[in-house]
């Protein structure tokens, strides 16, 4: 608990200051904003075609779309870590595919900062550009950055590969990268090099103008499609909109005119000011004794309607604050509920606004106030409070109530009384969806747009009947000339075909039951069709006690392949498979797992997964998994990897919701390393009423 | 029933749901719950984010009532201590009624569950409007001020960062009394001494003022919320 309140506690200033509107502060304080990064055509952070030493803020994601020269480029750059930058790219070039074709691909570039800018040194960093793929727009680079003024950064140095073509020095020749894909690492670093500068003024709040000298000769646009370079020197001009998006225009080579959007999410800074919603209740403060006799002694749990008469007015006040109350035990002293947060994304906030309902509701007899955090019926802890100390404490730092909390594991069993009228409970929600084709090389990209019918029922406890019915509105998925011709069962491969007929889809369907067999154990089955590929049942057990960091969990599937129509219908291909998981919280919110197992095409191997999860709810994580699967049977990109995304629905808007946004992006879908995509896996589902969540958003207890 | 038919039923039950639930403003829940933000509030919220126009309009300032019958219309509606607040930033005035009183602390709230806190007349917390103040460390300046005694003292406000973290941000403050004076604000006489409070730190350069009673009751003040809300003039209408 210590490290968790110190935390709390630590004196942050100017970081906070800074993002915020400025509104009461010195100019000494603002002229400390200089000159921010911006995107170069690469959608990384640098000038034009050269890449910079720059980083931008840690976690931060930038979308890009480009065109220039017959090159159309999106980009997705992760900022993994405050000194990692990552590049999904995908790219059409006209002429540069085989036979004269257009160049369809998609890599990936990894940046390393190696020294950040401090006093007279610049900062440094080494690039990878295009590691995987047919190596045609591959380069590394060694670059190094200052700024020279607070509108003014230079950059230079020195390119290989690509980047290494124009009056270029030394080095033989570099090696061909192996056209069917794979990581290119014999030729990193290899053959020819060249010099290249250049440097981003700010111009204005709005305006950054560029200018670089390139060492990229642009020798296979010249020989195929009449790329004419006149000149070494490119310019570029980014105008930022607002805090989020930015256009970028090109002069390249004295002869292409290129345009680029940009759209930048920092999860540190919310698009909507966070805390749009409705003002909590205050704590009311019981009277004093002599005011109030009867209720001090507990005199009034002698009168049998007094219970449920206060059951039903917190019930009441919670359902308007967003809450279920599950079930509640109330004696004289103490009052132990189970609650259904069904609003914050923050399980802080939804104990804070409980407790203090609960100070208006009871008798002042009653000093020990006990939440217990209910999830898909798994209650998955117990938060202890003392009533005096939500009175004395109110409002005042986040982290003294903390200090004051007994966060432990959920009683088993126990007499509660169950709110009437919450089972059965069914909820319809319809929301729209947007879903891509696979990122395969040579494939163009394919898109449907549509509604999604949400619909789920509580029958009782722990036992949840859902599903997700989904109707085409419009798009090409059913235009995908994909087949797939892997020599392994198509366990994943098949997926376009699933995604061309798209019309109306049953995509889940499923009984689920979550029980908690014993203290820190849960367990869940879940039956019917668990997703768009697969029906079947998963089971699954959990081990995590509340305050730990480790947790370690094992599931077991029998799922059989579902019928391209998406109805009810099966194939003929199923299987076992199942992974003995082991899950450990590092603290500041990063999470590891490792799963070991068989996988859906029955090859065995092993995932590895880190996530990152802000207080805020954003969580960014990648992947990996090796499996006995050889590189040739999966296909490009020899194993399955990628990266996956949540993003809260609250934070972009500022309103509390429990909505989420979490795209997975793979850069190719292949058989191995293949799992059933069920719902409500445990480890998900109990983690964010765990200490370690707890702790880290707990700043919100008094919001 | 057979294949086709089966699917032919479920496309009819999907439209007959999609249509119900469309008119009934896209979802449902027996539970009675009010659901957060759905699916249109997003592509509402995340335009109004991307395009320039968009946000100014949401912040625009409404037309202003006229704060002497405001004043006059909330102290025949509301029971109970009332205040009067305006954000600079904002320009219009708003009423909130006391709904809760802890020990020297009182939270007050508009009609649409917006929040202020004041502990001993001094801003303690804000809740509802965003980028909210979350708490504040005040007694030992609201001794002085109180007490319209001239001093030194530290004042510490805190707030949640993007991520959701909460981050103190210390100041020292300079308390200067001026003069009394007699002022009417709204339609209601105010007499009390000026005090003027001056704090600095961590980058925050900040003024706030105070029309203090002979008992020491703050009347009327303008008081720094924070780097997102700006200045808060409260008035108290009736204590």
């Amino acid at each position: 608990m210590a490290r968790m309140f110190t935390k709390i506690g630590k004196v942050s200033t100017l970081a906070l200051l800074a993002g915020l509107v400025p509104v009461g502060f010195t100019a000494q304080a603002e002229t400390t904003s200089t000159l921010g990064w911006s995107l170069g055509r690469f959608g990384t952070p640098g000038l034009i075609d050269m890449p910079t030493a720059e980083v931008m803020r840690d976690g931060e994601i930038a979308a890009s779309v480009g065109k220039a020269a017959g090159a159309l480029r999106g980009n997705f750059a992760f900022q993994i870590t405050p000194r990692v930058t990552g590049t999904l790219r995908f790219t059409h070039q006209d002429g540069l595919g085989l036979g004269g074709d257009t160049l369809k691909e998609k890599t990936l570039d990894l940046r390393w900062q190696v020294l950040d800018e401090q006093g007279w040194r610049p900062a440094v960093a080494i690039g990878l550009r295009d590691m995987f793929g047919t190596g045609i727009n591959a380069a590394e680079y060694v670059v190094a950055t200052k700024t020279l003024t607070p509108q003014l950064r230079a950059s230079a140095g020195i390119g290989w590969g690509r980047l290494g073509t124009e009056n270029s020095f030394g080095g033989g020749t570099r090696p061909v990268a192996d056209p069917v894909g794979g990581l290119n690492a014999d030729t990193w670093f290899r053959g020819p090099a060249a010099a290249f500068a250049g440097v981003a003024w700010q111009a204005n709040d709005k305006l950054v103008l560029k200018a670089e000298v390139s060492s990229d000769a642009y020798a296979a646009e010249v020989a195929t499609n009449g790329f004419d370079r006149k000149t070494s020197v490119n310019f570029g001009a980014d105008y930022k909109i607002n805090q989020m998006a930015s256009v970028s225009a090109y002069y390249l080579a004295g002869s292409e005119v290129g345009f680029q959007f940009n759209f930048v999410l920092d999860p540190h800074q919310p698009p909507a000011p966070s805390g749009l919603e409705k003002a909590p209740l205050p704590v009311r403060p019981r009277p004093a004794p002599s005011a109030d006799p009867d209720g001090w002694s507990g005199a009034w749990t002698a009168d049998p309607t007094a219970a449920p008469a206060i059951q039903k007015v917190v019930a009441d006040s919670l359902k308007k604050d967003g809450q279920i109350l599950d079930s509640m035990q109330l004696s004289a002293d103490r009052v132990e509920l189970r609650l259904r947060n069904e609003t914050y994304n923050s399980t802080p906030q939804a104990l804070g606004h409980t407790a203090r309902i609960l100070t208006r509701a009871l008798p002042p007899s009653v000093e020990t106030i006990v939440i217990t955090p209910v999830v898909n019926g798994l209650p998955t802890a117990s938060v202890t409070f003392k009533r005096s100390d939500l009175e004395q404490l109110e409002n005042t730092q986040s982290g003294e109530i903390l200090a004051r909390t007994v966060i432990g594991e959920a009683a088993l069993g126990g007499a509660y009384t169950p709110t009437e009228g919450i089972y059965p409970r069914y909820r319809f929600s319809l929301s729209p969806y947007v879903e891509f084709s696979t990122f395969d090389p040579g494939q163009d990209l394919h898109a449907d747009m549509g509604i999604a019918l949400n619909g789920s029922f509580d029958l009782a406890p722990g036992l949840i009947l859902s599903g997700t019915l989904r109707q085409k509105v419009f798009g090409n998925l059913n235009d995908q000339t994909r087949v797939s011709t892997s020599p392994v069962p198509h366990v994943r491969s098949d997926v376009a075909e699933y995604q061309k007929n798209s019309d109306l889809t049953l995509e889940r369907l499923t009984l689920a039951w979550y029980s908690r067999p014993a203290e820190a154990v849960y367990s869940r089955v879940t039956l019917g069709y668990l997703e768009r590929m697969y029906g079947g049942v998963s089971g699954e057990v959990l081990w995590k006690p509340v305050d730990s960091r480790l947790a370690l969990g094992a599931e077991l599937d029998y799922v059989k392949q579902r019928a391209f129509d998406n109805a009810f219908d099966f194939q003929d291909y199923d299987t076992l498979s199942g992974h003995l998981s082991a899950y450990y919280d590092f603290g500041a919110g990063v999470t590891g797992q490792l799963d070991v197992g068989r996988y859906l095409a029955e090859d065995w191997g092993a995932t590895v997964s880190i996530d990152r999860q802000l207080a805020n709810g954003w969580s960014v994580g990648a992947f990996a998994t090796l499996t006995d699967m050889s590189s040739s049977d999966f296909g490009p990109g020899s194993f399955d990897k990628g990266v996956r995304l949540t993003i809260p629905l609250s934070w972009a808007l500022g309103k509390p919701t429990l909505a989420t946004f979490h795209p997975t992006i793979r850069p190719y879908t292949g058989d191995g390393g293949a799992r059933v995509d069920v719902d409500g896996r445990l480890y998900e589902t109990v983690r964010g009423n765990h200490m370690g969540a707890i702790y880290e958003d707990w700043g919100r207890f008094w919001r | 029933m057979s294949h086709l038919s089966l699917r032919g039923a479920i496309t009819a039950t999907a439209a007959l749901l999609i249509a119900t639930l469309a008119v009934a403003g896209c979802s449902r829940d027996s539970a009675g719950l009010e659901r957060g933000a759905g699916g249109a509030a997003l592509v509402k919220g995340g335009l109004g984010a991307v395009l320039p126009g968009k946000r100014a309009a949401a912040t625009a300032p409404v037309q202003a009532p006229n704060p002497a019958q405001l004043a006059q219309a909330a102290l025949a509606s509301v029971k109970g201590p009332v205040l009067l607040a305006t954000f600079e930033a904002v320009g219009a005035p708003t009423v909130l009624g006391m709904v809760g009183e802890n020990g020297t602390m009182r939270s007050y709230q508009t009609p649409d569950q917006r929040g202020v806190m004041l502990r001993a007349g001094l801003l303690a917390g804000t809740r509802g409007y965003g980028r909210d103040l979350m708490s504040a460390d005040t007694d030992a300046v609201a001794r002085l001020i109180r007490a319209r005694q001239a001093g030194s003292a530290p004042r510490v406000q805190r707030y949640l960062d993007g991520n959701g973290v909460e981050r103190p941000v210390p100041m020292t403050c300079t308390v200067t009394p001026g003069a009394s004076m007699t002022q009417e604000l709204a339609g209601i006489a105010y007499s009390g001494q000026q005090v003027s409070e001056h704090c600095e730190g961590s980058g925050a350069v900040i003024d706030n003022g105070y029309l203090v009673a002979a008992d020491g009751r703050v009347l009327v003040s303008r008081q720094w919320v924070g780097p997102g809300l700006g200045y808060l003039v409260l008035q108290s209408l009736r204590d």
